[in-house]
């Protein structure tokens, strides 16, 4: 009887030992495949991406407008002040644009997640926080009497709902890309999500970058325009 | 080999629990303390390896070849403890689970922390597995074997018996 015991104790001491070895193995498995899934890499060449040229191209424009500027020579009806102003707010904005992380993008063909990630919050904190919030948002929502030129104040609304709209979606690209941790059984879905997550959040990234760029084009068009 | 093996795998258990158990102790307790809860409410992770830490102290100290020898125990034992490990090793060191770059603690909390119940479930299965390995029939002394007297000396008593019946 007592040896029976004994023998039932050791079928189940083997029969715990193997489950915890295929739940440990699992695991072990599992965890290596997550590894390596998030360090899957997304080729993009952006030297030959339309839309980086395009915000290159708008960039440079920018520039050009406001090079030409001699406050001496003003004469105008906008008061000085608004445009020198104006003329700063600009030149931040291309600075900001020109920032190490956009920069770099352009040597590159290979982005991991880590990088996808800088980029997107690059963007957040140089394009929305310092160009188009602390530099024209104040613009963009006031009230009418602070802004003297009337194509300007009918431009304003327009840019408070696109200044809204790209807070918004850069805040939901980086939420959405922060649970890359989550993983449970991986299968097929979950490997393309983890993948196109990177390759989408790399894409949307560039498009506000681009809608940024557009906003200063038009707002330094004004300036040029004015000012010549 | 077997026996190598074995004694490979027993001295790698002891060093991979003590990394794991060190990881461990680092991640829980900085977790603890950047979220300000009370150090006592981390028990709970740490009972499991205490109550490993004495079994494989009695299993030393007691010689219990039940356990020690037994290869399987100690190869789901490195694999525990190495998954273990890993997990604690991505958590601070893996640069993709872009928590551990929000959250700027330099550990993803968030991915450690939903590895705490598995780790537990095997270590508290370790434990279970190693008192039932405790718990084994003794072995029978094999019954002794009458001793034959060498041939040599055999051999005079012959002659001296052979001799006499002349």
């Amino acid at each position: 009887m007592k040896n029976i015991l004994l023998e039932y104790i050791k079928i189940i001491g083997y029969t715990v030992v193997g489950l915890v070895f295929a739940y440990s193995a699992f695991y072990f498995i599992l965890n290596f495949h997550h590894a390596k899934e998030l360090s899957r890499t997304v080729s993009i060449n952006v030297k030959e991406n339309d839309m980086y040229n395009k915000i290159a191209n708008n960039i440079a424009e920018v520039k050009g407008n406001i090079a030409g500027f001699n406050s001496g020579k003003y004469h105008g009806n906008v008061p000085l002040g608004f445009l020198l102003t104006m003329s700063g707010k600009l030149e931040i904005c291309t600075r900001q644009f020109e920032n190490e992380t956009f920069m770099q993008l352009q040597d590159r063909t290979e982005f991991g997640a880590q990088d996808i990630y800088q980029f997107a919050t690059s963007f957040q904190s140089s394009i929305l926080n310092g160009c188009l919030i602390q530099q024209f948002y104040d613009l963009s929502s006031s009230t009418g009497n602070e802004i003297p030129d009337a194509s300007v104040r009918s431009f304003a609304p327009f840019l408070k709902t696109n200044i809204e709209s790209m807070i918004d979606s850069s805040s939901y690209i980086i939420s959405s890309y922060h649970y890359n941790n989550i993983y449970y059984f991986t299968t097929d879905l979950t490997n393309n999500t983890l993948y196109n997550r990177s390759s989408q959040a790399f894409y949307k990234t560039l498009s506000l970058y681009d809608k940024s760029s557009d906003l200063l084009l038009e707002l330094s068009n004004w300036f040029k325009n004015e000012v010549n | 080999m077997k026996k190598i093996l074995n004694g490979m795998f027993c001295v790698l258990k002891y060093v991979l629990l003590i990394s794991a158990f060190v990881s461990t102790l680092y991640i829980v307790i900085y977790m603890f303390q950047r979220l300000e809860k009370d150090l006592t409410q981390a028990a709970s992770v740490f009972i499991p390896y205490l109550l490993l830490f004495i079994l494989f102290c009695i299993n030393l100290v007691g010689r219990q070849k039940s356990v020690n020898q037994n290869i399987f125990y100690n190869i789901t034992c490195c694999l525990v403890f190495a998954t273990i490990t890993y997990c604690g090793y991505r958590a601070i060191f893996d640069e993709n689970l872009l928590l551990r770059a929000k959250t700027k603690y330099g550990i993803d909390f968030n991915f450690y922390n939903d590895f705490i119940a598995p780790m537990k479930t095997m270590l508290y299965g370790l434990s279970i597995a190693n008192i039932c390995f405790m718990f084994h029939k003794k072995e029978e002394k094999a019954p002794e074997i009458p001793v034959e007297e060498p041939v040599e000396q055999i051999a005079p008593r012959k002659k001296r018996k052979a001799e006499g019946t002349k």
